[in-house]
């Protein structure tokens, strides 16, 4: 009996000793899984949500099991967090080549777009009557998309200054489809990059 | 007798809005300022517009083709 009570204890240490063993590198596990993520950067989460949102988890998760000394859990999992973060860190920067590329080919057109309509109403508001192809009502409302399309430009290129590109991108479309309207009232031509 | 002024669009830009007529028999800056403006007085927004083009209000040529702001 005392035999295998010596020979128990001595399981015990040595599973003690190992536990204790993989507490260091689980530590360590964490905090490069930490770095990894932090790296990717705050406007991830602008970009790629979904991706970002998954990637926080992950590390949470990790995180949670450090702190219930689920060692191998930990040594697991926590690796695989850094390559996820280059995936998303990637996945960010694509997004964000993206829609910056867009964002340039509207604002390079979408004002003159806005001008040539604007030049339009202008000259209008000084005839004594309106063309025969143009009613009033088309006319009011060529004036009231203006507005609102010269409005939601700026709206848009402040959303592009703060970073929030999608945002800045969708507003864009908007501003794009109101001058399209007013551009047919007007009976004016669609620029076919308008079209699209 | 003048056929109705022949309105176009485009230009080289994908973006660009602007409305271009070509002149037709029986044309004025008068008359297209009428068709597009509803108001032959102001031919003048046309021709500021073209003067790369035109020299004279009074002169335009069949087949020229005229910004229309």
């Amino acid at each position: 009996m005392p035999r295998y009570g010596v020979v128990l204890c001595m399981v015990a240490a040595v599973l003690a000793s190992a536990c204790a063993s993989d507490k260091v590198p689980a530590e360590q596990a964490v905090k490069a899984a930490e770095a990894a993520v932090a790296a990717v950067g705050a406007e991830a989460a602008k970009l790629v949500p979904d991706q970002a949102k998954a990637l926080d988890a992950a590390l949470a998760s990790v995180k949670d099991k450090l702190a219930k000394s689920e060692y191998k859990a930990v040594l697991a999992e926590a690796p695989a967090i850094a390559s996820k973060a280059t995936e998303v860190a990637a996945a960010a920067a694509a997004k964000k080549a993206e829609l910056t590329k867009s964002w340039e080919a509207l604002s390079a057109g979408l004002p003159q777009m806005v001008a040539a309509v604007q030049s339009r109403i202008d000259i209008l508001s000084q005839s004594k009557k309106l063309p025969a192809t143009l009613t009033q009502a088309k006319f009011d409302a060529a004036k009231a998309g203006l507005a609102e399309a010269t409005k939601g430009w700026e709206e848009a290129t402040a959303a592009f200054k703060n970073g929030a590109w999608a945002d800045a991108l969708a507003k864009g479309q908007v501003v794009k489809a109101k001058t399209v309207e007013a551009l047919e009232a007007l009976g004016m031509p669609v620029p076919p990059a308008a079209k699209s | 007798m003048s056929d109705k002024p022949a309105a176009k669009a485009g230009g080289g830009d994908a973006w660009d809005a602007t409305q271009w007529h070509e002149v037709v028999k029986g044309d004025t800056l008068w008359k297209i300022a009428e068709h597009y403006y509803g108001d032959g007085n102001l031919y003048p927004k046309i021709f500021e517009a073209n003067r790369d083009a035109l020299k004279d209000p009074n002169k335009i040529r069949i087949g020229q083709r005229l910004r229309i702001p």
